[in-house]
């Protein structure tokens, strides 16, 4: 195609000129018809006669690559890029049509192509003055440079705040090396106050001198939990941690868990709860150490921060493909922990604003359980709901139960009043009547027993069988229960032995008392069947039995006898079955008459101590058959003549005619079930 | 001014007197920006504060501080950065010196609030100029003689300023250099 014939829409040379210092005048077949004369010095004054193909190299774009070489219309208004390796030069611009010499040709205006000069002459100079002003190409450049520039400045930035952040690092792992070496050395000497505070209590007698020294033993004390508190963080911090399996019985290292605490739970009053979920087996294998020491910080927290009566810890079992873990949820039910505290609660050094208790904290306690659980490969959690107290919840690695751990020792919820028990039982009380009943309600549940009358028989007894759990009564003649227990402890025959107290004394701290001396466990006197089968789930195995047709006696109170308390008598009628209950009121009856002579007679001999003895025997039994009347004026008296106060003349002069009252009440509520 | 007027500035100095005596002079200047930006636009008084610190600690005068940081500025900065695009704007000293505004302008058309002085050039003789340099900005005129000085190392010239003239102007600073291409001795 020719140039169009349009002189208004062509361009004249002089004006192309004007615009751009590089020009060219291409005939339609490419020759070179004109240069300007700063492109002259870059391709020579023979490039004028020559055909543009010939001189360069057309390498955009491909559509302007004309056919036949030929130049069209459709390329004016392309960029053409043009490169000459043997000139050493290259041209990037547009053709235009235009006029030369009175005839119509294309104008080529172009500037130097500036990256193709640097890609491959390398460092060329390039006259300024060969570029268009309206050319782009050194504005691009400049902003080349630039960025490059930027992104020197960017990387040093980076760079030097890598160095920062490293030798932070630095600084953070020395101050943490050398708050373990202080706390290191503090502790060795606070050993030796402890220990020294300790020898002098016990070489002094006096109550003031005492109390000062149990202030300094319990402050030494609290120092050296802090201390240790430190240390554990540091080590951490620094790195210095190692897990340790073993296959332990959680049973009884949540046992060791709750004899640890409770002393502190009872001195809030609190009750701390523990279920472990039928689904784990009686052996896992974990690190134990680390378990206890998260345990001891999460529930010991809980104690000494919330103001529940009650700490619930569950544990339960989570498989995920080949990964087992153990679950473990410590929840109270007292006020909740704040939603803007919750984030902040696993970071070091964090205290809560709400901290009501006066015992200083180092805020690491729960940043170390969060470091080990993580590293052991776990995870752990807090909620809490406004009102609802707090719920921490962790996991925990164990290994795959194997087939024969998952004899399933525990439960969670009770076991049915069907469940039949296997094993062994040493029941130990003084009060014949209690070990009769007792007796009759351990045969229902399928157990073998054996009994002893007192903690020296229980003792001598133990260690000629072997037994799956002890029921110990606490106040016997010759050895009280926490005396045998911890005889039969110290002889290390069967130490894992749950020993479970039979008392009619509740209060946490008195549970607190049997825990702290060996026991496991209590259970509250008169003994409820469903107490008692539920206590039995906790330690020993059991299968179902098929449900028999009830043989409950329904039995019938024509009047409410105010001697009597109703339902506590049908529980125990219920509870033995009616074939026992003729013959336990007779031993009721038999024992209890010589006991209360016994009793008024110490009484008159001013025995306070053996009267109250004596008193608490009997009771114990008599409330057993809901002999409410006579059974709390005997606690009075118990209470009366164990703290030493005068007793209450009408109180005892009463005994006789109320045991009458009492034994005519018995016969009138089993009347019915005689002549059924 | 951009941030890689500050950086060369710090160059010069770490290069006479370390990283200490940059932190001094910092401190001094109450310039607290550690990691400056080259094309980050900071404000005009913390090259002023900073000059003024220098002198103060290396006991030069003001002018004296512009002056060698002028030379820094093209033997350094330029040289290091820019320097493929310096020689293509000019052959000689004069050249460049002739050129200077495009690459002003060519930053300008990206950093639109770039505020660059401007240079006019006078041929006397072939080797002797009149250079007017023309700026909104007072007291920068020292930092000129520098660039030159750092101009002529970079072409391998040696270049003399005969004389220095301010031109009395309503705003800013505008100052005549004449200067003279000396032949290699």
């Amino acid at each position: 195609m020719n140039p169009r014939n349009n002189n208004k829409s062509s361009i004249s040379l002089d004006l192309c000129l004007k615009l751009s210092p590089l020009v060219m005048c291409l005939s339609e077949y490419g020759e070179i018809l004109f240069c300007s004369e700063r492109l002259i010095q870059h391709v020579g004054k023979d490039a004028v006669g020559q055909s543009l193909f010939n001189l360069f190299t057309l390498e955009g774009p491909a559509r302007a690559y004309i056919k036949n070489r030929r130049i069209t219309a459709d390329s004016a208004g392309e960029l053409l890029l043009l490169s000459s390796q043997k000139l050493q030069f290259a041209l990037r611009g547009q053709l235009i049509e235009g006029m030369y010499d009175a005839k119509f040709t294309y104008i080529l205006t172009a500037a130097p192509w500036l990256n193709w000069l640097y890609d491959n002459l390398g460092d060329v100079f390039i006259d300024v003055k060969d570029f268009p002003a309206s050319d782009s190409q050194l504005e691009y450049q400049m902003n080349l440079c630039a960025n490059r520039e930027m992104l020197a400045d960017l990387k040093n930035f980076s760079k030097s705040l890598q160095q920062a952040k490293k030798e932070a690092e630095q600084a953070g792992q020395a101050k943490t090396r050398f708050v373990r070496h202080i706390s290191h050395e503090i502790r060795t000497p606070l050993y030796g106050v402890i220990t020294s505070l300790k020898l002098i209590q016990e070489e002094t007698q006096d109550q003031r001198r005492d109390r000062l020294f149990e202030i300094a033993n319990s402050s030494a004390n609290a120092l050296m939990d802090l201390i240790n508190e430190v240390l554990d963080f540091s080590r951490i911090e620094d790195g210095v941690f190692a897990s340790s399996q073993e296959t332990y019985s959680l049973q009884n290292m949540v046992r060791d868990l709750e004899a640890g605490l409770a002393a502190k739970a009872a001195e809030k009053d609190m009750y701390l709860q523990f279920d472990i979920d039928r689904a784990l087996p009686a052996q896992i294998t974990g690190d134990k150490r680390s378990l206890q020491r998260i345990l001891y910080n999460i529930v010991g927290n809980t104690i000494k921060y919330s103001e529940s009566d009650l700490v619930d810890t569950r544990f339960g079992l989570r498989n995920n493909g080949d990964d087992y873990f153990l679950m473990v949820e410590v929840e109270d039910y007292g006020i909740e922990i704040a939603e803007e505290e919750l984030v902040h609660i696993f970071e070091p050094f964090w205290t809560s604003a709400n901290n009501k208790s006066n015992e200083y904290s180092t805020g690491l306690g729960l940043s170390i359980v969060k470091e080990i659980i993580e590293k052991l490969g776990g995870e752990i959690s807090v909620e809490s709901m406004p009102g609802q107290g707090a719920l921490f919840k962790f996991t925990m690695p164990i290994e795959q139960p194997s087939s024969e751990a998952q004899t399933k020792l525990t439960q969670s919820a009770p076991p049915p009043t069907n469940a039949r028990f296997l094993g062994k039982v040493l029941l130990v009380d003084d009060n014949a009547i209690n070990l009769e009943l007792a007796q009759i309600l351990l045969h229902k549940t399928g157990l073998t027993i054996s009994t002893a009358r007192d903690g020296a028989e229980a003792v001598a007894v133990e260690l000629e069988d072997d037994f799956d759990l002890i029921l110990m009564d606490i106040e016997m003649p010759v050895m009280n229960g926490t005396q045998a227990t911890l005889k039969i402890r110290d002889t290390g025959r069967n130490p894992d032995i749950p020993i479970v107290a039979l008392t009619a004394n509740v209060s946490s701290e008195d549970i607190a008392f049997y825990l702290s001396k060996g026991m496991n466990d209590s259970l509250t006197k008169p003994v409820a069947y469903e107490r008692l089968i539920d206590m039995l789930g906790r330690y020993l195995p059991f299968t179902l039995e098929e449900p028999t047709k009830s043989n409950a006696s329904q039995v019938h109170h024509p009047q409410e006898d105010p001697m009597l308390d109703s339902t506590i008598f049908d529980t125990l009628v219920n509870d033995i079955g009616a074939e026992y209950v003729e013959r336990i009121i007779r031993l009721y009856i038999d024992e209890t008459g010589p006991q209360l002579n016994e009793l008024l007679a110490y009484l008159q001999e001013g025995s306070s101590e053996q009267a109250g003895k004596v008193a608490h025997r009997t009771a114990s039994s008599t409330l057993s058959f809901g002999l409410s009347r006579l059974g709390n004026r005997l606690r009075e008296i118990e209470k009366a003549a164990k703290q030493g106060q005068p007793l209450n003349n009408e109180a005892v002069a009463g005994l006789k005619s109320l045991f009458e009252d009492s034994k005519t009440a018995l016969e009138r509520a089993y009347q019915p079930l005689r002549s059924s | 001014m951009y941030g890689m007027i500050h950086k060369s500035i710090h160059g010069m100095v770490v290069e006479h007197l370390g990283e200490e005596g940059w932190k001094k002079i910092a401190d001094q200047a109450e310039v607290d920006e550690q990691h400056l930006l080259s094309m980050e636009s900071y404000d005009d008084h913390i090259v002023y504060d900073l000059v003024e610190a220098a002198a103060d600690c290396m006991n030069l005068k003001p002018s004296q501080i512009l002056e060698n940081f002028g030379e820094h500025f093209v033997k350094k900065t330029l040289s290091n950065n820019y320097q493929n695009l310096l020689k293509n704007f000019g052959q000689t000293s004069f050249e460049l010196l002739d050129n200077l505004n495009k690459p002003h302008a060519s930053i300008k058309t990206t950093f639109t609030g770039y505020r660059p002085p401007t240079f006019t050039v006078r041929y006397i003789m072939l080797d002797e100029i009149d250079l007017i340099y023309e700026s909104e900005r007072i007291g920068l005129s020292p930092f000129v003689r520098g660039l030159l000085t750092g101009i002529a190392y970079l072409y391998g010239e040696s270049l003399v300023i005969a004389y220095e003239e301010k031109i009395d102007v309503p705003s800013g600073e505008q100052t005549l250099f004449r200067v003279v291409r000396e032949p290699p001795k």
